[in-house]
């Protein structure tokens, strides 16, 4: 479990995060939503342990790991792939810096990704599609139980989007890490997720913590049903309050 | 090999071209092969002397490898040091570019006074000529790392060691080769400049000698072998850049 307890952080006069409180339990999808430049990225980095808070402290289960790194397993928004590393040298580069190799495991994740093809070839010859997944496998193979998902599919064109939304909920739940997911659109959040945190801008704090009840395996088809719509509006309203 | 061929002979012909006129002209104008040989008396001195001057040639090449290897290695470790210590390089990057100012012509007899007549002074000149480009090409490779892949390092936790090698290094060596690339030809010149200066032996010994005895011919043969050395040189260094870099777009398709 990671638990981030009452962070607040400001850079010169401006305050970026205010007593800021959320719990990711084993396993669990938290996706994180609040307008542009309400500080996610800045939560990010403290969690990441690059940023010390001004106040609280962030802990992985027994441990407090209040700025320091090399707990998190980390993906950002662009695909960030090594141009001079194939595609299996790209994903077990998690694993290296933290000193074992599984070979193995990486090419049958890449095969169950729909990689199995493209594991010798550099980034540049792969889709934008291609990368992300390549960069979500490289995040899942990193021995650091929990993922930090920094908006993943937002560079990416809407049918490519659904397309790896579904991908990485199949994945994912046979994988059942833990992930914090920072994202600007609703829909993402609420089909992805257990838990939605809405963040306010401008100092960020939690405006509200949505659980939502969709039962999991989940289907496309929840995308356009009137419950969907609904909790939709919800969070919208929360959003914009 | 076709695409050496279809690129390469609009430069070969303009080449060939020029010794054409050159050839013409000493004809035409009846110029003395003193002041300035046709190519065909080039041709005909490198044939007379290639037994003599190869003794001269094989002791440049060695004195222009063994300068490049140490200037490289010394540009090198200057880069990396610069680039891992801040403070370091605010305070010495200034000395870097003052050590291109020294002109060299100046400073090797200086050199030769300090550390006599033996090789020393000669790789001290082809180090000081040849480290300046790559120090200069890695450490602006070092600094250019892309911030998104140094902002990902740093999130999973690699330590300063781990960011260097798995990423920075690698990701400099495109500049790094060019850096090379400059340096292997500037270290022909340096070597041959280094042995103007008292040596017994190499092309710049030939050269002095053939200059002062007005056998022009002599020079020329000297000339061009030294514009095919330094040609040599960076073919190689091409290629090595191909096979290593076969993941840059750039810089091959392989």
């Amino acid at each position: 479990m990671l638990s981030v307890k009452q962070i607040s952080k400001h850079f010169g006069d401006k305050i970026v995060l205010e007593d800021i409180s959320l719990e990711i339990a084993e396993g669990e999808f938290v996706s994180l939503i609040g307008p542009s430049g309400s500080g996610k990225t800045t939560l990010f980095n403290l969690i990441g342990g690059l940023l010390m808070p001004d106040g609280g402290e962030i802990w992985k289960n027994e441990d407090n790991i209040t700025n320091t790194t090399g707990h998190i397993s980390y993906m950002p928004q662009h695909a960030s792939l090594f141009p001079w590393r194939t595609i299996l040298q790209n994903v077990l580069i998690g694993q290296e810096l933290q000193g074992r190799k599984e070979e193995g495991l990486a090419k049958e994740m890449l095969q169950k990704a729909g990689l199995g093809e493209v594991i010798h070839s550099y980034p540049h010859e792969l889709s934008g599609g291609m990368k992300q997944r390549a960069s979500f496998i490289r995040a899942l193979l990193s021995p650091q139980s929990f993922l930090c998902l920094d908006e993943p599919f937002s560079a990416l064109d809407e049918f490519t989007r659904l397309d790896m939304q579904k991908w990485l909920l199949h994945i994912w739940e046979d994988n059942q890490q833990s992930i914090l997911f920072i994202t600007h659109s609703i829909d993402e959040a609420l089909f992805l997720s257990d838990k939605i945190v809405v963040l306010s801008a401008g100092p960020a704090k939690v405006k509200r913590v949505f659980e939502v009840p969709f039962a999991r395996p989940r289907d496309e088809q929840i995308l356009l049903s009137e419950e969907f719509l609904k909790w939709k509006r919800m969070v919208l309203e929360e959003v914009q309050r | 090999m076709r695409q050496i061929f279809t690129k390469g002979w609009r430069p070969l012909a303009a080449i060939l071209l020029f010794i054409v006129i050159w050839q013409v002209a000493t004809r035409v104008f009846t110029i003395e092969e003193w002041l300035l040989p046709a190519p065909t008396d080039i041709l005909s001195e490198a044939q007379h002397t290639w037994e003599e001057f190869l003794f001269h040639f094989v002791a440049t090449v060695k004195l222009t490898i063994g300068g490049f290897i140490i200037g490289i290695s010394v540009g090198l470790a200057v880069a990396i040091l610069l680039h891992m210590l801040p403070r370091v390089r605010e305070t010495f990057y200034p000395f870097l570019i003052l050590s291109q100012n020294i002109p060299i012509i100046v400073l090797a007899p200086l050199l030769v006074i300090w550390f006599g007549f033996g090789s020393l002074p000669k790789l001290i000149i082809i180090t000081l000529s040849c480290f300046f480009p790559i120090a200069v090409s890695a450490l602006g490779g070092f600094q250019q790392t892309s911030r998104e892949l140094v902002h990902y390092m740093k999130m999973m936790g690699a330590t300063k060691r781990q960011l260097f090698w798995k990423l920075e290094f690698p990701h400099a060596l495109p500049s790094i080769f060019s850096g090379l690339k400059i340096s292997a030809t500037y270290s022909v010149m340096a070597a041959v400049i280094s042995e103007w200066l008292g040596a017994q032996e190499g092309i710049g010994v030939f050269m002095t000698l053939a200059t002062s005895s007005f056998r022009t011919s002599r020079v020329f043969v000297a000339i061009i072998v030294v514009m095919v050395l330094s040609l040599t040189f960076f073919g190689l260094i091409v290629l090595l850049e191909k096979l290593v870099l076969k993941w840059n777009k750039k810089g091959g398709t392989v």
